[in-house]
């Protein structure tokens, strides 16, 4: 018997390095070979740039964003504000649906123990059904509308400050156009199966995600169980080198920091005014249900993209 | 005529060959008188020995070669080699070419020549391949084994030079006293141990060790031999010397099989066998008689020795068990299983501690003069300071202690500096690799990624090769793991992979073969928790968690705490030094630290339970499994164990205590109780270090 340290060693760390990245590629060309199963084109709002200067990275990646995830900007806005953005539920998600992704729901949610029960449970992977501006993205934002003219009527009646009114149709202006619209509508853990019953490739995603459950108290004050949707577990998706150019002009010029402060002493002034998408993206879902972008474009403010490749 | 006794024959040709050529005739009429045939027996062997050189018989009084006939004019006292060496004097007549005791001119230190055999100067192939040994064994460096310096050639005759050693060698010992008392052949057995263990670790096989390849001086300290020059070996004893007595080979090696470190062994428990009992462990005076016998288990070394210790007999029979894979797993492991040599390391800390204790003397001394408190002759603080230098030197030398704090901090800094460079080389082309990141096709991304690590695995073992303290190597191999991590990590990223717990696998598997390579303990522990994460992960994927999360199920850790328990008893973890004990401390930790986390937090276990019943099952768990590991640790004498288990149960103890009394007790009782417990178990850890403390006379002596 040689020692190890030996050629053979070296020889054999060699043939790891090269086996696991062989393996790491090969997944990736078998996930994109063949006919995607969806193609869906998204915009800014479902696929946000980083924010802040990136002058450490020079390549880039966007985020997905899911409806309840409201952007960065208008989060931090709302906080300095002083004001609650709109709660985004998927009532679809109640305790029958996590039953059925396998969490325990034994604890009724009025327990005084359910909230830390729940918590304990932790996340579940799922397969997320992420439908593109479909009809649970506009019956959720004509919810919203509704909500904002019963409070212009309220106001009108002398029950409800103006100001209160101000706020909720700026927050609506601003859901309009810089929320986004891929609205979480089921989840299951038979890919396939939710591949069959969604099977419209141009509007809806199949992807690998999170779920955990939650004791949710309602507006009047009762306690149910609820699945909140932690997100996408691949969040970023790369842009290749030889799709980026269309975005690089539009990466951030100023650092995160000097970023928030301004948009601090903005939000002084007021909300920020609607700022439409600047860029559409095609993304693609493979064999493995990963994604990956197949082309990215300047769009106009309309929001429609336009054009790939 | 009938057969001479075989052991007849052997007490003569024992007496005969420590006498010179032209005595042997006279001696052999007087031993053998009219018995032709028992005469002519042992003139055969003596021939055998004349024409093989030392593989039959034992040295002379020199441990750097055996007797055997000249091929070459021997060099007078005097004369240089070359440029660089003086001639002192003959020191002994080998198998393997003379021996000389000369002065090194360019270093000024003496050094043992030993010259070559012709038959090896002429054949290049074998001059080749012992450069290619002699350069393997340059760097074993153990105050254990004698250190090969050069090969070199001068005035047409090559030669090796070698650290010069002023002793005796272990065969003429134990020819001339017998059987050495028990406690001094377990001195010598410890440190025969640690030598072969230290060669096998740097992958250097003796492949012929035996009691003349062992040299023993004057203050007791035993050098193996001869590493690496098998090679000479063979060229001088070819096919012939098969026909002689060879007393020390294993049955793999006299079937002419492939010689690796369980063949070592072998010779080691054959070399212990004779150190303990003052006989051979095989009596079979030729090849043949050897083949035919070779299955046959050893006379148990009790009925030659009967008060030999049971556990040294044991280990000895283990050691000559005639399937390799039933022998010890390695040389350390030896070592560690010898009584009082549980813990070579033990020693070198006791001789590190006896290095401080005469540093601190020498400060406090001087404070006391300065302050005139303390008046001493000059003769009588020479003396004194001739005294600590050898004892230093000594240290220095048998155990590589550090004589200062400066060296200590230095050797402390050293490794300290080498993780964090490691740490930050890594970061360093991490960041970089962003940097660049945009600017590259996926081609160039997949290529520079993959080929970071490849590039850090090769200059780890270019630097293996050039370094013996291994801090440079330790930072090119952390290197090349962490670039492996950035690699799977960043083409996840450029992927758009989901991400999974087969890439920790790899990089355990990565981080597990360098660390075995080269020697690299942080190596270990960063291997065995990627392994371990990864089956924690799998785990909790398999229980329909997301597996990044199995961190928040304590119970996930259970197998991987298990196995590393189980693979402390297993071959590879005795194979370097100080591996055990990480499967050990990782595995003991593994086991008890979910208790520590699931006594707090009941609703983080799976089992479908109550989380106050859960609680109270782990709190119950983790301190009988903390005291389990304590007494076990006691029981085997394991202070990692013994100490990674008592502090599990005193964490424990404490956050009980916590969660028990701080919210009723008054604070004043309340820390009255901890002070009060901490004092209590100071009491026991004195007791337990004095049951666990490695006897320190081997250092005094």
């Amino acid at each position: 018997m040689k020692h190890l340290a030996s050629p053979k060693a070296v020889a054999a760390g060699l043939v790891l390095v090269v086996v696991t990245n062989v393996v790491v590629v090969a997944t990736a060309v078998w996930n994109r070979g063949g006919e995607p199963r969806a193609v869906v084109s998204l915009t800014e709002r479902e696929l946000a740039l980083p924010e802040g200067i990136r002058d450490e990275r020079s390549g880039v990646s966007l985020e997905l964003v899911l409806t309840h995830e409201a952007p960065g900007r208008l989060e931090r806005v709302a906080r300095w504000r002083r004001h609650d953005l709109p709660p985004v539920e998927y009532g679809w998600c109640d305790r029958g649906k996590l039953e059925d992704l396998g969490f325990r729901t034994a604890v009724d949610p009025t327990d005084p123990k359910a909230a830390e029960s729940y918590a304990m449970q932790l996340n579940r992977p799922v397969w997320l059904v992420l439908e593109y501006e479909g009809e649970a993205w506009n019956r959720w934002l004509a919810d919203r509308e509704a909500r904002v003219e019963a409070l212009r009527r309220s106001v009108e009646a002398g029950n409800a400050e103006r100001g209160e009114l101000a706020d909720a149709e700026a927050i609506l202006a601003l859901d309009r156009t810089m929320r986004s619209r891929l609205f979480p509508v089921d989840a299951g853990l038979d890919a396939e199966a939710l591949q069959r019953r969604y099977g419209d490739s141009a509007r809806n995603l199949i992807v690998r995600g999170m779920i955990r459950a939650e004791v949710v108290p309602s507006e009047y004050g009762t306690r149910r169980l609820l699945g909140k949707v932690s997100g996408p577990i691949v969040r970023w998706i790369h842009v290749p080198r030889e799709i980026a150019g269309p975005i690089e002009p539009l990466f951030s010029k100023e650092t995160f920091h000097d970023m928030e402060m301004r948009e601090r002493r903005e939000a002084e002034e007021g909300w920020p005014a609607p700022a439409p998408p600047r860029y559409g993206a095609e993304l693609a879902v493979g064999r493995r249900f990963e994604p990956w972008l197949t082309g990215v474009a300047v769009v106009e403010a309309t929001g429609d993209v336009s054009g790939n490749d | 005529m009938p057969e001479p006794s075989p052991r007849r024959v052997k007490e003569i040709f024992n007496e005969a060959v420590g006498l010179p050529p032209d005595e042997r005739p006279a001696f052999l009429d007087a031993a053998c008188g009219a018995d032709d045939a028992l005469r002519r027996r042992v003139e055969r062997l003596l021939r055998a020995l004349d024409e093989a050189g030392p593989f039959l018989a034992s040295p002379t009084q020199t441990s750097h070669g055996g007797p055997s006939a000249a091929e070459t004019e021997p060099l007078r006292p005097g004369r240089t080699l070359g440029t660089r060496y003086r001639i002192v004097a003959l020191a002994g007549r080998g198998g393997m070419g003379e021996v000389y005791r000369a002065e090194d001119l360019t270093l000024g230190q003496t050094v043992a020549l030993k010259l070559l055999p012709e038959t090896v100067g002429r054949d290049a192939g074998r001059l080749a391949r012992l450069r290619e040994e002699v350069r393997v064994a340059r760097q074993v460096s153990h105050p254990n084994v004698c250190r090969v310096y050069d090969i070199g050639e001068a005035d047409g005759r090559h030669f090796l030079s070698m650290e010069w050693i002023e002793g005796e060698d272990l065969a003429s010992i134990l020819r001339a006293s017998g059987r050495l008392p028990a406690d001094r052949a377990l001195w010598i057995a410890g440190q025969i141990s640690a030598g072969l263990a230290a060669a096998h670790e740097s992958g250097v096989v003796h492949r012929d060790l035996k009691p003349a390849n062992v040299m023993v001086d004057d203050r007791g300290i035993a050098r193996i031999t001869d590493f690496g020059l098998a090679e000479v070996a063979e060229a001088i004893r070819g096919e012939r010397a098969r026909e002689g007595t060879p007393k020390y080979m294993s049955p793999e090696q006299l079937e002419g099989s492939e010689v690796g470190f369980p063949s070592d062994l072998y010779s080691l428990g054959l070399v212990l066998y004779e150190l303990f009992t003052g006989k051979p462990g095989v009596a079979a005076d030729s090849l043949e008689d050897r083949m035919r016998r070779k299955r046959e288990p050893p006379t148990p070394p009790s009925s030659l020795a009967p008060d030999i210790d049971r556990r040294v007999e044991k280990l000895i029979l283990r050691c000559l068990e005639f399937e390799p894979g039933r022998r010890p797993p390695s040389a350390r492991a030896i070592l560690e299983a010898l009584p009082g040599g549980e813990t070579y390391a033990g020693a070198v800390a006791a001789a590190q501690r006896r290095a401080d204790r005469i540093a601190a003397f020498r400060d406090e001394l001087a404070e006391l003069r300065r302050a005139g408190l303390l008046a001493l002759r000059e003769e009588d603080l020479e003396r004194v300071e001739r005294h600590h230098e050898r004892t230093l030197a000594d240290l220095v030398q048998r155990f590589d202690v550090d004589v200062s704090d400066r060296g200590k901090q230095l050797s402390l800094g050293m490794r300290v500096v080498s993780l964090v460079g490691a740490i930050a080389f890594a970061a360093s082309g991490y960041w970089f690799f962003y940097r660049i990141w945009g600017t590259l096709s996926t081609p160039a991304q997949v290529a520079i990624l993959a080929a970071a690590p490849m590039l850090a695995l090769v200059l780890t073992a270019v630097l293996a090769r050039r370094e013996r303290s291994r801090h440079f190597t330790a930072m090119a191999g952390i290197s090349a793991v962490a670039f492996l991590v950035v690699d799977v990590s960043i083409l996840g990223s450029t992927f758009n992979l989901t991400p999974s717990p087969f890439p920790l696998l790899a990089w355990g598997l990565f981080a597990l073969l360098l660390a075995y390579a080269y020697r690299l303990r942080l190596l270990l522990v960063a291997g065995a928790l990627a392994l371990a994460s990864f089956q924690a992960g799998i785990l909790h994927g398999w229980s329909g968690g997301f597996w990044p999360e199995y961190f928040a199920r304590p119970e996930t850790w259970f197998p991987a705490g298990l196995a590393l328990t189980a693979l402390a008893r297993w071959r590879p973890a005795a194979l370097h030094h100080g591996f055990a004990t990480v499967y050990r401390v990782l595995g003991v930790a593994l086991l008890v630290a979910p208790a520590v986390f699931l006594g707090m937090a009941g609703a983080l276990s799976y089992l479908p339970l109550e989380p106050r019943s859960i609680e109270i099952g782990y709190q119950v768990y983790g301190f009988a499994a903390g005291a389990a590991a304590i007494a076990w640790g006691i029981a085997r004498r394991r202070p990692d164990v013994v100490y990674t288990g008592t502090f599990f149960f005193v964490l424990l103890l404490f956050l009980q205590f916590v969660n028990w009394w701080w919210a009723w007790m008054p604070k004043y009782l309340f820390f009255l109780i901890v002070a009060l417990t901490s004092l209590l178990v100071a009491l026991a850890l004195k007791r337990l270090r004095a049951a666990l403390v490695v006897r320190p006379a081997e250092v005094e002596r």
